[in-house]
């Protein structure tokens, strides 16, 4: 790692829920940038610049949202981009922020992530028009029935069961119950899960994620301007990649298939190569997952290098990634019990800075120094990873 | 406390998607009853549907071809819950890698009881045969075929 390392000094959420009826988008906003520059132990006149994290505004129905939040993110004279990755969006805007600051650009950075999903009552309708108007969007594809396509490949590819999603699920779902800001506080059963209502064969309601009202936001600084703060979590590597539009040309050939998305791979690579990690079952000590689904958490225990091809169910069935197995993944209960997409991938990357500044409260990973932060979006598309450690090097 | 308002709002757009020629001649096809891909000489690629370059080359592509009616299920999924628009439930979306072709296409599986939709019938489990058949009424659209199990 590079000596002009970034280095996180505060996260900040809200509680995540249906509908937050008692404030607007922006108040939504305020209330998170409040939240991690309080934890930073920040003004907001040490921000330098601003990265706004927003995924479709068709569910906001108010277009550019970052526009709109300006003030609320306390904006006003100061350089704002907007991130834009699809699901990712809020790993590449925290990502983005390191950069800018690795790059020698700006001293401390605000990275703010936003999404209203509940502001209209059907998501599927939106999420269908992020497919292919020429090819897909007749046959009725959506988020769901698309990864209700992946698992049909995961069960032919490595042998995924009913077994193994009901398992993460309740696994997730228990977590989330030791994390006051997650949106389905829920006790479950394996029966619960494997009884819930079939949404797309093999996929039930309980393997899916929540539609969730929220915002997030971390507080980023210089290398030379962390080592004055007691707490932080420094930035050791990250990754970014991108696969092809069509799902149907991710069914190709070995080195391309639906059931072990390659480009999660890719950014993790590139992440633990910066990073120096070789082996990341034994040298991660957590990992905050970016799966709104109990199937793609399984495949990309795989993408991830935790387990070799086609093995990732092992770490199911050892019960490997249940906090206090060897390596936990999502001990916040993850997006599976709070999905505010376009902030989604900066809780993530905030979660796994609280784990290795040991300040994850009930959740918190015993002795957790090395953590891995993910991000997806788009089908398949666009990946991030991101390493974060208690140490500089 | 005060009663919290939420204001109903609405966006109402229209579309026209240009498709280009490459498209246009796949949707001719269809019309015809054929399924025709784009073939990329330098890698050997057949992508259906058909698109005027290669990606993995980088290349324009060099022309289109034929593919097969006949190939195999590679992704499947039984919805059973109803979304906006959507056909009734419960209905059979598949991925088929036709004859020929290098990639796999989406489209509706018709011809096979789906039960209450929560177990998979074999004639739906990955690399089954499975034909297409085109719609007598064709409208432009990727409707205008759909799939049934077994070879043609």
């Amino acid at each position: 790692m590079t000596s002009n390392a970034a280095a996180i000094l505060g996260f900040g959420q809200t509680k995540f829920r249906t509908v937050r009826e008692d404030v607007s988008g922006p108040e939504l906003v305020f209330e998170a940038v409040s939240a991690a520059l309080a934890d930073s132990q920040m003004d907001i006149n040490d921000i330098d610049a601003v990265v706004f994290a927003s995924a479709p505004e068709v569910f906001e129905g108010v277009y550019e949202p970052d526009r709109w939040s300006i003030e609320a993110f306390g904006g006003v004279g100061k350089p704002v981009v907007r991130v834009h990755t699809g699901g990712a969006t809020g790993g590449s805007a925290a990502i983005a922020g390191a950069r800018l600051i690795e790059s020698g650009l700006y001293e401390t950075v605000l990275v703010v992530g936003l999404q209203r999903t509940s502001e209209t009552p059907d998501a599927q309708a939106v999420f269908t028009t992020i497919f292919d108007p020429i090819f897909e969007q007749d046959v009725q594809l959506n988020v769901i029935t698309g990864i209700a396509l992946v698992a049909s490949r995961q069960m032919e590819y490595f042998g995924l069961t009913e077994d193994h999603m009901a398992w993460v699920s309740k696994k997730n779902f228990d977590n989330a119950l030791l994390n006051p800001f997650a949106h389905l506080h829920k006790n479950i059963t394996i029966e619960d899960v494997k009884n819930s209502r079939p949404l797309a064969w093999p996929l039930r309601l309980l393997h899916t994620c929540p539609r969730s009202d929220g915002a997030a936001a971390v507080v980023m600084t210089s290398g030379a301007n962390a080592k004055r703060h007691k707490s932080v979590a420094w930035m050791r590597g990250a990754g970014h990649a991108t696969d092809v539009y069509r799902i149907g040309d991710r069914i190709k050939d070995a080195d391309s298939d639906l059931a072990i998305p390659r480009a999660l791979g890719w950014a993790c690579d590139d992440a633990y190569r910066e990073a120096g990690i070789t082996d990341p079952l034994n040298q991660l000590d957590v990992v905050e997952v970016y799966a709104p689904f109990a199937n793609l958490e399984i495949g990309y225990y795989e993408s991830m290098g935790l387990a070799p091809s086609g093995r990732g169910i092992e770490l199911v069935e050892t019960g490997a990634t249940a906090l206090g197995g060897k390596i936990p993944v999502v001990p916040s209960g993850g997006c599976m019990t709070a999905n505010p997409i376009g902030a989604t991938g900066l809780v993530r990357f905030g979660e796994a800075a609280l784990q290795v500044m040991g300040r994850a409260g009930d959740h918190q990973v015993d002795g957790a120094r090395v953590a891995l932060a993910t991000a997806c979006g788009g089908i398949d598309q666009f990946y991030t990873a991101a390493v974060l450690a208690s140490d500089p090097e | 406390m005060t009663e919290t308002v939420r204001i109903p709002g609405e966006w109402h757009i229209g579309y026209q998607y240009t498709i280009g020629t490459f498209a246009s001649a796949f949707f001719d096809g269809l019309r015809k009853g054929e399924i025709w891909g784009s073939l990329c000489e330098q890698n050997g690629e057949v992508a259906v549907p058909p698109k005027s370059f290669n990606e993995q080359a980088f290349v324009p592509t060099d022309k289109l071809v034929q593919v097969g009616l006949n190939g195999t299920i590679q992704a499947v999924t039984i919805v059973t819950a109803p979304f906006a628009g959507s056909p009734d439930v419960p209905y059979a979306v598949i991925y088929v890698k036709l004859d020929g072709a290098t990639s796999s296409i989406a489209n509706y599986m018709h011809g096979v009881d789906l039960g209450d939709g929560t177990t998979l019938p074999d004639a739906l489990s990955i690399e089954s045969p499975v034909h297409a058949v085109f719609s007598p009424e064709p409208e432009g659209r990727v409707t205008d075929f759909w799939f049934e199990p077994g070879v043609a």
